[in-house]
């Protein structure tokens, strides 16, 4: 009961630290949350307008702890099936405990239509409270990404598209700027009608080949509270056919957040 | 040839930025680039001495390395390795104007270095005597400013208020040559300190003497220092001296210190330095600089009972250098520092540089603060000790640093970053900072939101495009924490900072900028509450600024700039728009402003750079309602001797009276004048 207690207390406290979109993936949180330019697999959960710019199949897991607390970890993966026609995906998403947890299964399909990519995607969310309840929603959600130039990207996605009150709406646009291969630089803005907007920027950089460092800012600004600035870390290793990416994300009044992941990719034959 | 006809393109087009004494730069500009404008925490006098030591003694291009010409802030890391392949490739560099002929060096950057570098490297074999009485490098200077309102302090017949005059005076001589020699003398009386001999409080005339005899490379000896000198190494967390930006309006040059070692110290900055002797010794790579320093620091001294009965001890150390009265001359030179220091640095390649520092200090009396719960983490005792290792890496077109420092109390403090030039038109630059709220360090400045390296977390961001020679943006962002409360600040606390910067370069004679900058800082609210409460107060700056020059003898600037801060729902503005001429005439040459400020309080102060005598300061805040005008003549009489004239005036609007205290003079004007004499001695 006691572990319920803390859960119900410490929950509306990570209102602010939840994106409210189920976002996953070490490579999206060391960029502070933008997912724009890139196609990896971790797009099934964050970007599904770059989902359709996947060009292999691809398993992927990632493990998020939360300020060292057991009770608020998060966990998820899925697998991201490529087709010469279209792209679809299968994922799972788990955050909180036995007291506590939320927990989601979502089905996905991207294309790419000439310089833009689209993908639609429907996820059952439950929310369980132990001795409470267990309830169950539909969301749906959409997305799209377009490749302006060689060194240009921009896109937007809009999650939780439904009725249910515990998951409104959340939009998502912004842009990645490519100036030479080995760096991006991104921009991206989200909004949901409780979080206020959150203004995020990003930059990925190719040290040598295979290794990649990560850095982003995140400003969340808060109606009824004091702006909040984060900040990102992370680095990503690509030794043969796997994808490794950890984040370590700082600035949270709870403590810190480190998140690892790892891809398998199946590449064309 | 193919040498050749770089270098004389190169020489045709610099002949105009040739055309101007290095003497005479403009500092006020270089400076305002750099530091951050518009804000009252910052010590701007520091930044600028600092600024102007390197300017008085240029960079050798010849023997330079690294970490040297990154010091300036000026080089990114591309052109710093395009600079170091191209002499590795060429040899000796012939002229400072081959600097054009260095791969991704445009005129801009080129203009910037030009005062603080040198290709004159000469092997004198004469004794030294000899090379200081040849050097022609020798100025005598001489200073004088007073306020023409008489301050209510000077009135008081009680010796209460100010116990000397109201003039403030200033001399100094240096003779020096880069990589050679430096030595010189600078004595200093702040307005309203007395000139008096005193052999009690050990003073013979002028409130303040520095001196300094600085030779280098004298075989094994790289650096020998007698009197006063600086030190920096590594970050700056446990020896901080020298020039440090930090965050300013140049986004990512600045935010990396350099290990520029020991140096002489010419400053009438009456704290932050070392006395003593010192020196810096090569075996093989490793070079070991070891110093002793002994300095008496300003404190009042107290005996309480709660305490000891009879042993004395100070509450603070006060670094302001004024004695201007009864009490502030009881506190003079009252608490001894003694100060033991080593630092070693061993560049194991061309890339990678290590290093360690520590020092040990030690107060006649000890430092007792009075107790606050804002306080209770800092220094308290005799004794502090702090140590550091510290290294950078040259790696491609980036430089990473960092820095790991522990003081006697158990705090640590951390720091570690990289600049990085993404493209060549695109710099980038990264710095996370970890200051335990117990880390003490006396001489540390490394790089921090706080004027002090403790207590603070933190990261920065910092970008600079430049895609061609007329456009120019920068930008930074800056995350922080306090972990514990602050001075006004009741609780641990946290902020952010951001700039852009947007720089325009229509032509060789005319620059403009665009800039903005945001503040959000926890700060106790206002009023009475039961418990303190903290909110986020909110300034928010911008700057507009244009430089045009019309011939060669007429140089306009135009600025208009404000700031609001919001704090619990209270909003305050203040603005301010200034007018600049400069006319220069043979011989003479005349700077003028009009300046029109309008500020509903302290905290919207507007800060603008001004033109002063050569080699002097000024950021005066102006607040309320007025205006302020300056004229400052300069004649070259000869070329030994130029002089200089200033008269500057606020008028404020509505008020009887100027200022609060001793400071408070009657009338709604205060003016002041100032004169300089320089003159070449040989």
């Amino acid at each position: 009961m006691y572990r319920l207690m803390i859960i119900l207390t410490i929950v509306p406290l990570l209102g602010v630290a939840q994106d409210g979109h189920f976002p996953l993936g070490a490579r999206n949180t060391a960029l502070s949350g933008t997912r724009y330019g890139h196609s990896d697999g971790w797009t099934l959960f964050n970007s599904l307008g770059a989902m359709a710019d996947a060009e292999q199949t691809m398993f992927i897991t990632s493990y998020q702890n939360r300020f060292g607390l057991p009770e608020l970890q998060t966990l998820g993966g899925g697998m991201l099936w490529h087709q010469p026609k279209f792209n679809t995906g299968l994922k799972y998403f788990k955050f909180g405990d036995r007291a506590y947890n939320q927990q989601l299964l979502g089905l996905s399909a991207a294309n790419r239509f000439q310089m833009v990519g689209f993908g639609v995607g429907i996820n059952l969310v439950q929310t369980h409270v132990e001795h409470w309840q267990t309830i169950q929603h539909f969301t749906l959600q959409a997305g799209f990404q377009a490749q302006l130039s060689e060194h240009i990207t921009i896109g937007a996605d809009v999650f939780n598209i439904g009725n249910a009150p515990e998951h409104p709406l959340v939009m998502q646009a912004g842009c990645s700027i490519r100036p030479i291969t080995s760096t991006r630089l991104n921009v991206e803005l989200a909004r949901s009608i409780q979080l206020g907007n959150r203004l995020m920027a990003a930059l990925e950089y190719q040290l040598i080949e295979r290794v990649f460092v990560r850095t982003g800012l995140h400003l969340q600004y808060a109606r009824h509270f004091r702006s909040q600035a984060r900040s990102t870390f992370g680095f990503g290793l690509l030794p043969g056919a796997f994808a490794l990416d950890y984040a370590f994300a700082s600035g949270y009044g709870l403590g810190d957040i480190h998140e690892i992941s790892l891809t398998r990719h199946f590449r064309k034959k | 040839m193919n040498r050749l006809l770089p270098f004389c393109l190169a020489l045709c087009i610099m002949w105009h930025a040739q055309g101007q004494n290095t003497d005479e730069i403009d500092l006020e500009a270089f400076a305002e680039r750099l530091f951050q404008v518009q804000d009252d925490d910052l010590p701007y006098d520091d930044l600028y001495e600092s600024l102007l030591m390197y300017h008085t003694s240029p960079i050798p291009l010849q023997r330079t390395d690294y970490a040297q010409l990154a010091s300036l802030h000026i080089l990114s890391p591309l052109q710093l390795s395009s600079f170091f392949q191209y002499r590795e490739q060429h040899g000796r560099l012939l002229s400072i104007y081959e600097l054009q002929a260095i791969p991704h060096f445009d005129l801009h950057t080129i203009r910037m270095l030009l005062p603080f570098v040198t290709v004159d490297e000469r092997t004198d074999s004469r004794p030294l005597l000899q090379r200081i009485l040849n050097e022609r490098n020798n100025y005598l200077f001489g200073r004088y400013a007073r306020m023409l309102e008489p301050p209510s302090g000077y009135q008081r017949p009680d010796r209460t208020g100010y116990l000397g005059q109201p003039a403030a005076l200033y001399h100094r001589f240096r003779v020096s040559h880069p990589g050679d020699f430096s030595v010189g003398f600078t004595m200093e009386k702040d307005p309203g300190e007395p000139w008096q001999i005193q052999p009690s409080q050990r003073q013979y005339g002028f409130d303040f003497y520095s001196a300094h005899f600085f030779l280098e490379n004298q075989g094994r000896f790289k650096k020998i220092a007698l009197g006063d000198f600086q030190l920096q190494f590594g970050q700056g967390l446990v020896f901080g001296a020298g020039f440090s930006a930090g965050k300013g309006a140049e986004t990512t040059n600045s935010v990396k210190r350099n290990s520029s070692g020991l140096r002489p110290y010419t400053s009438a900055l009456e704290s932050g330095f070392f006395r003593g002797a010192g020196f810096t010794l090569q075996s093989g790579k490793l070079e070991t600089t070891l110093f002793a320093s002994f300095l008496r620091q300003d404190a009042t001294l107290r005996t309480d009972s709660s305490f000891t009965e009879t042993e004395a001890f100070v509450n603070s150390i006060q670094a302001t250098g004024l004695h201007r009265t009864a009490s502030e001359l009881a506190a003079r030179n009252t608490t001894g520092e003694t100060l033991l220091g080593m630092a070693i640095r061993y560049p194991i390649n061309h890339q990678l540089v290590i290093g360690a520092t520590s020092l040990y200090s030690r107060y006649s009396v000890p430092l007792l603060r009075s107790p606050n719960r804002y306080n209770q983490f800092e220094f308290n005792g005799q004794v502090n000790a702090v140590g550091s290792v510290y290294g950078q890496y040259y790696w491609q077109n980036a430089v990473l640093f960092g820095e790991a420092a522990r003081s006697r109390s158990g705090g640590l403090a951390l720091i570690g970053g990289a600049v990085v030039s993404l493209t060549h038109t695109l710099d980038f630059s990264l710095v996370s900072r970890r200051y335990d709220r117990d880390f003490h360090s006396f001489y540390g400045n490394a790089f921090a939101e706080n004027s002090r390296v403790i207590n603070e977390h933190g990261t920065y961001w910092g970008l600079k495009y430049h895609p061609n020679r007329r456009h120019q943006w920068a930008a930074y962002f800056d995350r922080f924490t306090f972990p514990w409360l602050r001075y006004r600040v009741d609780a641990p606390s946290q902020g952010y900072e951001w700039l852009s910067r947007y720089s325009f370069f229509p032509s060789k004679t005319a620059t403009a900028y665009l800039q903005y900058r945001e503040q959000h800082k926890g700060i106790n609210l206002p009023g009475d509450h039961l418990l303190p409460m903290v909110g986020m107060g909110i300034k928010r700056n911008f700057v507009i600024n244009a430089d045009y020059q019309v011939g060669r003898s007429l140089a306009l600037k135009s600025r208009v700039q404000g700031s609001t801060y919001t704090l619990a729902g209270q909003t305050t503005t203040g603005m301010a728009i200034a007018q600049d001429i400069t006319v220069s005439l043979r011989r003479w040459r005349f700077s003028g402003r009009i300046a029109l400020f309008e500020t509903e309080d302290f905290t919207n102060a507007q800060y603008l750079f001004e033109k002063d005598l050569l080699y002097t300061f000024s950021v005066p805040a102006y607040h309320g309602t007025g205006v302020r005008s300056y004229l400052l003549a300069q004649f070259r009489a000869t070329k030994a001797l130029t002089l200089w004239v200033k008269y500057g005036r606020f008028r404020y609007e509505g008020v009887e009276s100027v200022g609060t205290g001793m400071a408070k003079t009657d009338g709604p004007t205060r003016s002041e004048i100032k004169a300089m004499v320089r003159y070449r001695v040989w």
